[in-house]
């Protein structure tokens, strides 16, 4: 069975200098997945990466969080779309004429 | 070192107040920011670009003397210094702005850490590196390790066993430091597989032609074909028609990360006529053809 590393909420939210509402805000939009456990929130630590994102989009380019969830689902797709391209590169290699 | 122009870069005149130096930034950051661009190694670069640019423009000192100095500017000890601090940022990220004024802003930091400069307490995760490794066909039949350099550091990675050409593994912790206590990026290694000359390869199957020679192919025999693994023997059946396929099972690509799983080897036969027929020859193949 694989184990689960969690992270606590509030210390991310210390460590990026975050208000915890925001990442419940994240949440509320379904964007990522929390848990509660000993009166604390906790955060799976293979979502670390996408929230730290959405933290930058926050930050960095004053983002709010409607505009971070539209993000989300566009970059969701974009990583579909390229996979696919490379899926369609692959296989058309293999009808090029030699 | 070229003079790198940061109005031109910021794409703003040398006269634009701090205001529009911050806008002008703000604006090309949404473009190129390496969230927004996934992959885009030229947005990745020009990001880095109005990143420095911001980093002198944006502070009314650098900006003085950068417009004093010109090229020379890196020589005045403030700059140096400045670039100093500047390389344990996490990879080319400016200081955040926020939609805050400036006094806000400061205040949001004092609360924090009760003063000093804003820039130089918060933590910042480190730049993601994307690198690209070129392996043959034969090189992914099998799990290997590989030392690949990056950034003049040697990295100890395992490539698995039939990784597809454009796929991207992710090396977590082997990016860019990060600044002032915050996580290392992560390294992304694309590889590329170049196309064979031999087998053409259609997801774990793979794909390639054996020449029989015309007597093989109508009265049955033996070949031996190359793989990928080496020469294997096999047997032809009577009467083979040119472009007959073959399946071997199992004998393709290795299913990446699913141990003792494989695709299957296709042989297309191509049968090679026989050239210079003797007269006699000939009035043998003439007797078959009535």
């Amino acid at each position: 069975m694989e184990t689960v590393q969690w992270i606590s909420l509030s210390d991310i939210c210390h460590s990026h200098g975050v208000q915890l509402t925001l990442v419940e805000t994240f949440h509320a939009a379904g964007l990522i997945e929390i848990t509660e456990a000993d009166n604390k929130k906790w955060l799976p630590e293979t979502q670390l990466p996408k929230l730290e994102q959405m933290i930058r989009l926050h930050d960095e380019m004053d983002i709010n969080p409607a505009g971070i969830e539209t993000i989300h689902h566009l970059l969701e797709r974009i990583k579909r779309m390229q996979e696919q391209i490379m899926q369609l590169t692959n296989q058309l290699r293999f009808y090029k004429e030699e | 070192m070229d003079f790198i122009d940061y109005y031109k870069i910021l794409e703003i005149e040398k006269s634009a107040t701090p205001d529009e130096i911050k806008k002008a930034y703000r604006k090309l950051a949404r473009k190129y920011h390496p969230d927004l661009n996934p992959g885009d190694k030229d947005a990745n670069k020009k990001f880095q670009s109005i990143n420095e640019a911001n980093e002198v423009l944006g502070d009314p000192e650098k900006r003085k003397k950068y417009d004093q100095y010109g090229k020379d500017w890196q020589h005045a000890d403030q700059f140096e210094q400045a670039r100093q601090s500047q390389q344990y940022r996490s990879g080319k990220r400016s200081q955040p702005f926020t939609g805050n004024d400036e006094s806000d802003f400061s205040d949001f930091f004092e609360s924090l850490f009760g003063g000093g400069e804003r820039s130089t307490r918060t933590k910042f995760r480190g730049q993601d590196y994307q690198a690209a490794l070129t392996l043959q066909l034969a090189q992914v039949l099998e799990t290997q390790q590989q030392v690949v350099t990056v950034n003049g550091k040697n990295i100890r990675i395992t490539i698995p066993a039939g990784i597809e050409n454009g796929q991207v593994i992710k090396i977590k912790g082997y990016g860019a430091p990060g600044a002032n206590g915050g996580p290392p990026g992560d390294l992304y290694i694309t590889f590329n597989i170049p196309v064979d000359n031999n087998f053409k390869r259609k997801g774990n199957d793979l794909y390639t032609k054996a020449t029989i020679d015309l007597y093989t192919a109508l009265l049955g025999g033996e070949t031996i074909i190359e793989t990928l693994k080496g020469k294997v023997k096999l047997k032809v059946s009577p009467e083979t028609q040119y472009g007959t396929t073959i399946r071997l099972k199992g004998k393709g690509m290795p299913v990446y990360k699913k141990e003792n799983e494989y695709g299957d080897l296709y042989i297309t036969f191509e049968i090679k006529l026989p050239v210079n027929l003797t007269a006699q020859q000939k009035k043998y193949s003439r007797n078959y053809q009535r």
